[in-house]
This record gives structure tokens, C-alpha cells and sequence, in this order.
């Protein structure tokens, strides 16, 4: 049975079975990676898959499933446990019929990226990164790089059938000067010809060699200069929180903000499903709607949630095809262009802080958006302008809408961020914010 | 053919192919859930994750390949792109992989519910967790707040492994495993938000949930919440001793004794992602706490969430004290970091599921009690604090520099419970937290936790766990 027809027989069994909408969706995946540490590979991973996703709604009744067994049986078996289990749940508030298909795909995104992953090349890649780190300062390397190429095809009993395959490459790279001297960056394209290793691995090779010799950092408020890869995380919980299940949920900071302005006039967030170069690229949403350009917060408002036909009808707002059938989700972030180089955003604070890099962010509350998240690799005070040295030992513990209200001045020179700590592929440079609090451990 | 011939198949191919080692594990991960939201059911689900990986060693050189399409054809691929990769690669492998030697073992392990998640019928469990919702939303409506956000989550599902190796090993294992996660929002009149997330869970049946008497349950934390938002007060500033309750200490000994103690971190292995560690591999014997700290991580405690007989190399599981008497006393370590540190393995190799690699991981960490009863442990005490749990936490890559923010908290005074406090936090060093503790509790709880680590991420089940402890003469923090 071809995938086109696995997915057609799915929405046929499963209204047979009683279900009133459908959506069928073949996932199939081949991926490799390569991960290095000490200078060295540790090891190379393959994988070929190949994952049925089903989602059927009984009115608001609703159950999905994913089988990764595509035989003939176990597919007609998942299908009608799936409507049973619909059938014997309850009504949810959150329902909608699923759009009305036909839908026009944009044709330039049926293909997004390479033809063909070119195993052959990934070592070079690695090789590249490892010695410009090298070079840069480092006196070990660690990373990952990793490249797969996915087919989707996806069809609704909304009669919207969609397909798309793309590329995507993603290399990150962590160098050490010393044991506690590092620097990480990464990259992510859907061409491997848009992969700059070398300039990975520099770029985390010349933040280690900076962090040497870090001196004990005192806690307080500060000024800071966020690099891309925390302003990258940080804007990735942002537009998290404009979900809109985590808004009915009330587990967003961003409740009861539409419309407000939340940040500084400077700040425009998109999500941007339609980009050749962006991995997150898709033409259609797990609805089968036609996917688009939006903004999520324009000069400093909060202009929309991202939305589902479900959550789109119980909030009664424009729906803006980001479907995730429970949850809607952004396909790839967009931080506006700002004006200014990273050398010039350093030189407008008088006492602060430059942070390249943090993880673990948790939330005390995320209703109220009080969190905190530890800085890793380079981080250095700045002082009238520059950067005065290295320091260690802080952690950013402040609020989320405190965060997005501070921030004065967006950088000129944006990357692609995806890395362990950032899911969704993020455009943007390094940003000024004001007045954070950072703390230290007490013993 | 079957699961176990196709894994013998995909080894002999391997081994005519030049590899020097070869490994194959079929896994099936497969089960189901139910999430309520506010109170009505937002979805039923399933799900089937079942495949095929093999690892190789090919003259110092490591490939793993994964597929679920369960074929003979298919097993010739994966080796196939496992030896050519690793091969193609080769001249990167500058450190040579190696694993360490193992016993030879054939077992099987079958754990059997008592009550298989899908004897219960759907209806039962929705009433059951709109029973829970509607006495959490009550309980902290007695104090005025507002349960705003309610999701529950019951979840089963059963993981069947078989795993085989050149060096004769050959282990099948079946494990059901099942949890109760709740995410409560409370608002108060007066708005102040707080917020919990938990998860209870064990290996075994339907039986483990009617054991945790949900109703009951969310009755207390739904009061807990409601007074928290509207009775609780700042937490103090001043010097004081601090009692943790068991669920901060397994968080504790999870972040800062497991991790840390993870070989793989400590060779490096993980440096570009879950990070290092602040030990070493010299590090057995360092005083990292006070005597009375002793963390264990075991994997073969019966019905643990975190329960294996067998690792996912095939290494029998046993028990492992972390921290004996304040003292780093073992290392976790699979078959590769037991090679570079000329050990053997002690079974700590898991993988989530059949297209992820085994690595390093904890898998039942917490601190053995002691002899103090909870009111002992307050009785020294002039003024301190109690956090019984916790929300927010976070710790550095290298796993020293730690914060876990208190939700349900209460000012000590003369020995006695006082008031609530509002989310004090413990913001310390590891060596400086274990090296506070001066008594430990005689009581022992556990609590189910997914943990990430990894590249791609892997979550593996565990439990977190401890007794009671009281830390003398703590700054807190924020």
C-alpha cells in the first residue's frame, strides 16, 4: 500500500467507524549525526522511520494515536481503537469542525532545501568546525551535527490533502579554553550549503578563549547584552506562552495581554512558516490549512496568539493555521532586525553584563512568568562601554514580562538558533535589555 | 522470521561486514493516556513505538542505526549505514571506542500487572479524574482562590526489550509502567498565582493508581494551594536551618549526586549539551558532604518507576551507593566509560526507546533515611524553615550551583509548624547543601520523574526519592 493510499483509507475507515473528523499523517524520516567530544567523534547514528499519526474527533470527543507498525492490519486496528476510545470520552470545550478543503498549497514549498542528504560531506563538516575551534582559542571541542531529511503527506476528512519533503541541518558546537572557560554556537539551515562550520566553530572557540580565568561574579541588577543564543531561548519561551491552549489553560504569562503592549516599540516577533532556508518551513498546519506569515507581537503589542480551528473558535479570534491539533505551535521565530552591532549594544551600558549562552530555564509560575535559567559559557561584566572580563557563577532570575517590557535595542546581525536547548529554529541577533536580576548561590 | 532471529541475522551480517562488535535490541514501547483540562476530557490517546537498532564497533569506531520497519531487508540496511558511517567517519575517531568485558548472560524478566490499564474501562478513569478535579477545585475555594488551571494526566504503557550481543548476551525483558501527573494553577482574590506540577508513578498495573488514592490527594494539594495564595507571607531573610522534605531531597540527590556521578558527563562525552561534571574520574573518595549523607541509585527495587533487571547492554542491574557517609563512593558507568576507566560496567546503560542509544543514566536515586522522626528533626530548631516541596529548580551543566524554589513552606518556631511562607529559595553549591545536612529522617517517599539528557533527547523513567533532612544554618536565596 502506497502512503497516499495508507492515509486515504484511514479517513475512510475511521467516519465509517463513526468518527466526524479525521486527520491521517505519514511522518517518514532519515536522519544521521555526528557527535564529537574531546576533540573526537564518539559515534555516528542512522535512522530510517516511518510514523502513522491519527487524530479523530466525535464532535468533542476527541483521541489520536501514533503506530510506527504500518502493516495493513495494525493500521485498520489503530484506526478503530482510536474512534473507540473517542466514542467512550466526553465532550472537550475545545472543539471545532476541521476546515473545508480543497486548500492551495504554496507549490515553492513542496520541496524544501537539498534533493538528497549528502552523507559523504557531514564528517568534513565536523572536521571544519573542530579546527576552526581549534584555532580560535579551544584546547577541546565538543559538538553534534546532524542532518535528516523528512516526507510528509497528511490528509483530512476535510478534504485537504497535503505533502512536502525537506532538509534540515543543525550543528552545534561547544569549545572548551578551560574546564571553566567555554564558549558554545550553533547553526541551522535546510542546505548544507548554508552551514558555516568554520564560523561555528570560531565563533564558540573565541568565547571560550575569552571566558579564561573568570573571576567570581557578584549577584544584582544589571544591564545585560543577551547574545543570540540566550535572546534566541528566551524569545522561543515568549512565543511558547502565545500558544493558545497554554492561554485557555491559564499557564501563560501572555493571559489577558492581547492587544497590550508588552515590549519596547523595537520588538516584532513573527512566525514565519514559509522560508526556503528555515527547517521548521511547512506549507500546511496539522489541520491542512495554508500556513502564512504572522505577527505575534508587532512594535511591542501582543497582536495574536497562535491558534487552532478549536482554540480560534473558543477565544472567537482569527485562526492563524498553527495547528498542532491539541496544542498549536510556531514553525519557525523571526525577531525584527535591530540597528545595532553587537559592539555597539556593549557600548551602551555603563555597568553590566554580556551572557552568550544559558539553560534549564524553569518557571516558578508560568501564569505570572517568574523564572529562572542558568548562564553557561562565556559571560562577562561589562563597564563603561566594554567589556571588562570573564566571570562565572550566575543565574538570570526574573520575570518573563519584566523581560519583554526591558528590552531597549535589538542587534543588526541576526543567525539561525537551534540547539539541545532551543526546539523551534529562531532568527535573531544579540539584544540590550535593562534592569534583570541575577542571583548566586549563598554558600 | 522473528524479533530474535532478525537480531542474530543483523549481528552475523555485522560481523562478516568487519565489525568487531555488534549489538542489536528490538524495542516496543506501547500504551495509552488520558489528559483532563478544566475538567473535561481534552484527549484520549495510544500510541505503538516499536523497532530495531544495532550498535557496531568497527576498528575503534561507533555506529548506531535504527529502523522500525521490522524486516530482513531492512536489518541488512541499518547495518549497512551503521559500518559505512562509522567507517566513513573513522579518521575522526581519534579516541578509540571500546567497551569494557562482561559476563555472558541469557535471562528474561516479565513483570506482570495486576490490573492491565486497558482492563479498566475509559468511563471509570474520567471519573475518577473529574472526582479529583472537582474536590481540588473545592478544597482551595474554602480559602477564597481559584483552582484556574487544572490538568490531569493518566498514562500506561508496557516496554518489551530483547537485547543481543556478539559476547554472548541475550536478555528479553517486559515492564508496564504507569503515572498520575497533576498541573494545578490556584489564583487568589487578591491575585497572587502559584502553581504545582508533580507525578506519581511506579512499574505495575492500574493497582499503583487506586494505591495513590488520587481523590484524596488533590483534596490536600487543592487546600495547599488555596492557602498559598492567600495566607502565605514572605519567607524570612535571616540565617536559619532548613528542614527539606523528601521530595526536595530526591530532587537534590537526582541533580547533584546522579548526575555528577554520571561516567559519561565526567569523561566529557555529553560537554556539548547536558554539560560536565564538577568531579572527576579521580574524584572516588572526596568529601562532598556531611557523614550522614548517603545517596543510593537502584534500579532493581520492585514495582520503582525506574525499574530494570538488565541495562540496555545487557549488564545485570544492581545497587549503587553514590555517597556513602559524605563520601563520593561509585561512579555510574556503562560498558564504554568502564573501558576508558578499566572498570566494569554496573549497569546503568539505558535507552528511551528502540532508536536512541544506551547511555549513562540513573534510575531509582534517593538518600537512605535515618533515624530521626519528622518532629525530631524540628525539635533542634529555634527558628528555621519546612519546605515540603518544590516548583521551580534548575543547576548548572557542571552540577554544582543549584536553586529549588519552595511552594509548600511553613516557618519553624521553637520546634513547632507556624505560618505558610511564600516561596523561600535554596540557592547553594552542592558540596555546600550535603555538607549542611546534620539529621536525617527516618521516613521515605518517591516521586516519578522523566529525565532528559542526551543527544537526541532521551527520557528515561526514574524516581526521585529521600527521607526527610534538616540543613543547619542556610542563607536563603533569590
Amino acid at each position: 500500500m502506497s502512503t497516499r493510499e495508507i492515509v486515504s483509507r484511514v479517513i475512510k475507515l475511521a467516519k465509517r467507524e463513526g468518527a466526524t473528523d479525521a486527520v491521517a499523517r505519514i511522518e517518514e524520516l532519515e536522519w544521521y549525526m555526528l557527535r564529537f567530544s574531546n576533540n573526537s567523534l564518539t559515534v555516528t547514528k542512522s535512522l530510517l522511520e516511518k510514523e502513522l499519526q491519527i487524530f479523530v474527533c466525535i464532535n468533542g470527543k476527541k483521541a489520536s494515536c501514533s503506530i510506527m507498525n504500518l502493516s495493513e492490519e495494525a493500521i485498520k486496528e489503530a484506526t478503530i481503537k482510536t474512534v473507540r476510545l473517542a466514542k467512550s470520552s466526553r465532550e472537550s470545550d475545545l472543539y471545532a469542525p476541521l476546515p473545508k478543503g480543497p486548500f492551495k498549497y504554496d507549490k515553492k514549498f513542496k520541496k524544501i532545501g537539498d534533493e538528497n542528504i549528502d552523507v559523504e560531506k557531514l564528517p568534513t563538516l565536523v572536521k571544519t568546525s573542530i579546527e576552526s575551534a581549534l584555532s580560535s582559542g579551544a584546547s577541546r571541542v565538543a559538538g553534534s551535527l546532524i542532518a535528516q531529511k523528512v516526507k510528509v503527506l497528511q490528509e483530512t476528512s476535510g478534504n485537504a490533502r497535503s505533502e512536502f519533503e525537506s532538509t534540515m541541518y543543525n550543528l552545534s558546537v561547544r569549545a572548551f579554553a578551560d574546564s571553566d572557560a567555554t564558549g558554545q554556537f550553533a547553526a541551522t539551515s535546510t542546505f548544507v550549503s548554508k552551514m558555516d562550520a568554520e564560523k561555528v566553530g570560531r565563533m564558540a572557540g573565541e568565547i571560550a578563549k575569552m571566558a579564561k580565568d573568570p573571576k567570581p561574579a557578584e549577584a544584582g541588577v544589571y544591564d545585560v547584552v543577551f547574545g543570540p543564543m540566550t535572546f534566541a531561548d528566551l524569545i522561543e519561551e515568549v512565543v511558547d506562552a502565545s500558544s493558545a491552549f497554554s492561554v485557555d489553560s491559564k499557564t501563560s504569562f501572555l493571559v489577558d495581554k492581547l492587544n497590550e503592549k508588552i515590549s519596547s516599540k523595537e520588538v516584532t516577533i513573527e512566525d514565519d512558516p514559509l522560508n526556503q532556508e528555515a527547517p521548521g518551513s511547512s506549507p500546511f498546519d496539522q489541520e491542512g490549512l495554508p500556513t502564512f506569515r504572522k505577527k505575534i507581537i508587532d512594535s511591542g503589542v501582543l497582536s495574536t496568539y497562535l491558534h487552532n480551528s478549536a482554540t480560534s473558535k473558543k477565544m472567537n479570534q482569527k485562526n492563524t493555521a498553527n495547528a498542532g491539533l491539541i496544542r498549536p505551535f510556531p514553525f519557525n521565530v523571526v525577531v525584527s532586525e535591530g540597528s545595532k552591532s553587537l559592539d555597539e549594544l556593549i557600548s551602551s551600558i555603563d555597568n553590566g553584563l554580556y551572557v552568550t549562552n544559558n539553560w534549564y530555564l524553569r518557571y516558578t509560575n508560568s501564569l505570572t512568568g517568574d523564572f529562572s535559567t542558568i548562564l553557561r559559557d562565556g559571560l562577562f561584566r561589562i563597564r563603561n562601554g566594554s567589556i571588562e572580563g570573564p566571570i562565572k557563577g550566575l543565574r538570570l532570575s526574573d520575570n518573563m514580562l519584566n523581560f519583554l517590557k526591558n528590552i531597549e535595542e535589538l542587534g543588526r546581525e541576526r543567525y539561525w538558533i537551534k540547539w539541545w536547548e532551543v526546539d523551534v529554529p529562531v532568527l535573531t541577533g544579540a539584544a540590550l535589555v535593562r534592569q534583570m536580576k541575577f542571583t548566586k548561590p549563598t554558600i | 522470521m522473528d524479533v530474535e532471529s532478525l537480531l542474530k541475522y543483523g549481528l552475523s551480517i555485522a560481523q562478516k561486514s568487519g565489525a568487531s562488535y555488534a549489538e542489536g535490541r528490538y524495542q516496543a514501547d506501547q500504551g495509552e493516556g488520558l489528559m483532563l483540562k478544566n475538567g473535561v476530557p481534552e484527549l484520549a490517546s495510544h500510541f505503538n513505538n516499536a523497532g530495531i537498532s544495532f550498535r557496531v564497533l568497527v576498528d575503534g569506531a561507533l555506529g548506531f542505526a535504527a529502523t522500525n520497519k521490522i524486516s530482513k531487508k531492512e536489518v541488512s540496511k541499518v547495518i549497512d549505514m551503521a559500518i559505512k558511517s562509522a567507517k566513513a567517519a573513522s579518521f575522526l575517531f581519534k579516541d578509540k571506542v571500546g567497551l569494557s568485558e562482561e559476563e555472558p548472560k541469557e535471562d528474561k524478566v516479565v513483570i506482570k500487572p495486576r490490573i492491565k490499564f486497558e482492563n479498566v474501562d475509559q468511563e471509570s478513569m474520567i471519573e475518577l479524574l473529574r472526582e479529583a478535579d472537582s474536590v481540588a477545585l473545592e478544597s482551595a475555594g474554602k480559602h477564597e482562590a481559584k483552582l484556574v488551571g487544572r490538568i490531569f494526566f493518566v498514562r500506561s504503557w508496557t516496554t518489551e526489550k530483547r537485547i543481543i550481543t556478539t559476547d554472548g548476551i541475550n536478555v528479553y525483558s517486559f515492564i508496564p509502567r504507569v503515572t498520575f501527573s497533576f498541573y494545578l494553577t490556584a489564583l487568589g482574590l487578591n491575585k497572587l498565582a502559584s502553581q504545582r506540577f508533580a507525578e506519581k508513578g511506579e512499574s505495575g498495573g492500574w493497582e499503583a493508581i487506586e494505591k495513590l488514592d488520587v481523590v484524596h490527594m488533590m483534596k490536600n494539594e487543592g487546600e495547599t494551594l488555596g492557602k498559598l495564595v492567600t495566607q502565605a507571607k514572605s519567607p524570612p531573610k535571616d540565617k536559619l536551618d532548613v528542614v527539606l522534605g523528601s521530595e526536595v531531597v530526591g530532587i537534590v540527590c537526582h541533580e547533584s549526586s546522579g548526575h555528577p556521578g554520571e561516567m559519561d558527563r565526567i569523561l566529557g562525552r555529553e560537554a556539548a549539551q547536558a554539560g560536565e561534571s564538577y568531579l572527576t574520574k579521580d574524584s572516588l573518595g572526596k568529601v562532598v558532604g556531611s557523614n550522614v549523607v548517603n545517596v543510593v541509585d537502584d534500579p532493581t527495587i520492585p514495582h520503582s518507576f525506574g525499574f530494570y533487571l538488565y541495562d540496555d547492554e545487557g549488564v545485570k542491574a544492581r545497587k549503587r551507593y553514590l555517597i556513602k557517609e559524605g563520601k563520593i563512593n561509585e561512579f555510574l558507568q556503562n560498558r564504554e566509560t568502564a573501558f576508558v576507566t578499566g572498570t566494569k560496567s554496573n549497569g546503568a546503560a539505558r535507552a528511551s526507546q528502540y532508536n536512541r542509544e544506551p547511555i549513562v543514566r540513573m534510575a531509582n536515586t534517593y538518600m537512605e533515611p535515618g533515624d530521626y522522626k519528622f518532629d525530631e528533626l524540628l525539635e533542634g530548631i529555634k527558628f528555621g524553615i519546612y519546605i515540603k516541596n518544590f516548583t521551580e529548580w534548575n543547576i548548572d551543566d557542571r552540577r554544582f550551583n543549584q536553586r529549588y524554589v519552595g511552594l509548600e513552606s511553613y516557618i519553624i518556631e521553637n520546634g513547632e509548624l507556624k505560618d505558610m511562607v511564600r516561596n523561600p529559595v535554596i540557592e547553594m553549591t552542592t558540596i555546600g547543601l550535603f555538607s549542611s545536612v546534620d539529621a536525617v529522617g527516618s521516613d521515605l517517599d518517591f516521586w516519578a520523574a522523566t529525565c532528559g539528557k542526551g543527544d537526541p533527547m532521551q527520557g528515561v523513567p526514574v524516581w526521585t526519592g529521600g527521607p526527610s533532612i534538616r540543613l543547619r544554618n542556610v542563607n536563603l536565596g533569590g
